[in-house]
């Protein structure tokens, strides 16, 4: 059970790596300021009754995340992956493309994106962060990594 | 691209130094302190229900010319940020093609200019509060007797048509939160009738360029509108397909007495449609928009007539702005007591 005395220091200590968690899924600073204080005041309200701070904090994070966007973005889609034409053979630019495709992927998708590939856990382990089954993940990740155009011949390793 | 360059491109944007905050943890306990004034509020509000009916609502805010509908209050936070483009659920792809704000502490009004290429436009506004005065959308120029206006304060994007001037090549929107007028709220009978202050929230505004999809996108099948309504029986439907379907004719005997209609749609812009109704070819006066449903109760707004003598109702259909091949699916339903 966390103390509350700690919630400051919590907050100090934690803060950098949750707002660049945050960044990631946002892709915009502001923003991911926001998410992440809504989210320390969320879990400031459940503190006494949690046992991993952090693990609680991201998962309030994603759920509010995903919230906000369905909310902003209910009747809207993000538009298509990369687009068709060849971006030139820059190494810098296709890596712009890349994290601009990634940021139009669904709320979910890019949780699950950023959870795999930046936080590298598993999907056992993203599924119980995100509150869906592991089979969800896995079909989330591989619709995800198909619009980002990720070759798929490496995809299948990983279904761990 | 391989999952090792995905993985590198994360890192490399996680790895970007963020703006610091030295303020973040005293702005976390005011959200915590907000939040908690909300449940106070809620709890409060919980108990209160039943000298909540006679709380008197005296004069509300009056803008300068006309009255925004709903206003809700929503915590503060960072301005929203406006998307630059995105695509709707029926393939129309917006564009953001200028961009402006009302902060929260600066102007209550301010002027946009942007170009009009013959593309349709609509305006978009995401805010945070508080906000009781949503700002209304004026365009020089207009033909609309009564200028659009946002309605609700919170972080999700609202879109309204915008009114482009004949033979305009740019067009000059205001966003106006300036009311007149007062209003004064009465918590209890007799007690003292407490004048309001308007309060604007921090506003993000823009003016959105929308390309049609190249096919008309068929609207979803719409649901049943309800055979019963309180007193109300469900006597007739009418249906159609928005542009093609533009009116629809009732024959009401004379016997009926007050009757009422009732109108469901689907499509993106079924909110934009907009019904009048004919009485015996004398205008009935009133334009009413169209309720949409995909979940919960059905979204009741009638409109009632009173008849005397064998009538014919015509309900004439109109949309709020351009709709190329975004098509909405309508039905009217005609209601008589029972």
């Amino acid at each position: 059970m966390a103390d509350r005395a700690i919630f400051q220091d919590f907050v100090v200590a934690r803060s950098d790596r949750l707002l660049r968690f945050a960044y990631l899924l946002t892709h915009d600073w502001a923003t991911a300021e926001d998410l992440l204080q809504e989210s320390l005041a969320k879990a400031w309200f459940a503190w006494p009754g949690i046992d991993e701070p952090e693990a609680y904090v991201r998962r309030v994070l994603i759920t509010t995340y995903t919230s906000w966007w369905r909310r902003r973005w209910r009747r809207e889609l993000p538009s298509d992956g990369l687009p068709d034409q060849p971006v030139h053979d820059q190494v810098a630019d296709e890596r712009a493309a890349l994290w601009q495709a990634v940021g139009r992927l669904p709320a979910r998708q890019r949780a699950v994106i950023v959870l795999r590939f930046y936080e590298d856990l598993p999907v056992a382990e993203v599924a119980q962060l995100i509150g869906c089954n592991p089979g969800t993940v896995k079909s989330q990740t591989a619709k995800a990594l198909a619009k980002l155009r990720i070759d798929e011949s490496v995809v299948k390793e990983l279904q761990r | 691209m391989t999952i090792e360059n995905l993985r590198d491109v994360l890192r490399e944007h996680a790895d970007l130094l963020p703006p610091p905050n030295p303020s973040r943890d005293e702005q976390v306990r005011d959200r915590v302190r907000r939040t908690r004034v909300r449940r106070r509020i809620a709890v409060g509000a919980m108990g209160a229900a039943v000298v909540a009916a006679a709380v008197a609502l005296a004069v509300p805010l009056l803008p300068a010319t006309t009255q925004p509908e709903t206003t809700t209050t929503v915590s503060g936070g960072p301005m929203p940020v406006l998307p630059e483009q995105f695509t709707s659920a029926d393939g129309t792809g917006y564009r953001l093609v200028g961009r402006t704000a009302i902060e929260k502490t600066g102007d209550a009004k301010v002027t946009l200019k942007v170009p009009y290429t013959g593309k349709p436009l609509d305006v978009g506004g995401m805010c945070v509060g508080p906000d009781n005065t949503p700002p209304r959308v004026e365009v020089e120029g207009s033909r609309l007797r009564r200028p659009v206006s946002f309605t609700n304060c919170d972080r999700e994007l609202r879109l309204h048509p915008l009114d482009v001037p004949e033979g305009a090549t740019e067009v000059t929107v205001t966003f106006n939160t300036v009311t007149s007028g007062w209003g004064c709220v009465q918590e209890d009978p007799g007690g003292p009738c407490v004048t309001q202050t308007p309060a604007h929230g921090s506003w993000a505004l823009g003016v959105y360029e929308w390309t049609p999809p190249t096919q008309p996108v068929a609207p979803e099948p719409l649901r049943n509108i309800p055979d019963r309504l309180g007193e109300w029986q469900l006597t007739e439907t009418r249906s159609g397909l928005w542009p093609q379907d533009t009116t629809a004719t009732f024959e009401v005997g004379g016997q009926a007495g007050r009757v009422a209609l009732d109108k469901l749609c689907s499509g993106e812009l079924a909110t934009r449609l907009q019904f009048s109704f004919k009485v015996n070819g004398q205008s009935g006066g009133v334009t009413s928009a169209c309720g949409v449903w995909t979940s919960g109760e059905f979204p009741m707004a009638m409109d009632e007539l009173d008849l005397t003598e064998p009538t014919t109702i015509t309900v004439e259909l109109s949309m709020a702005g351009q709709s190329t091949n975004r098509p909405v699916r309508w039905s009217v339903g005609l209601f008589e007591r029972s």
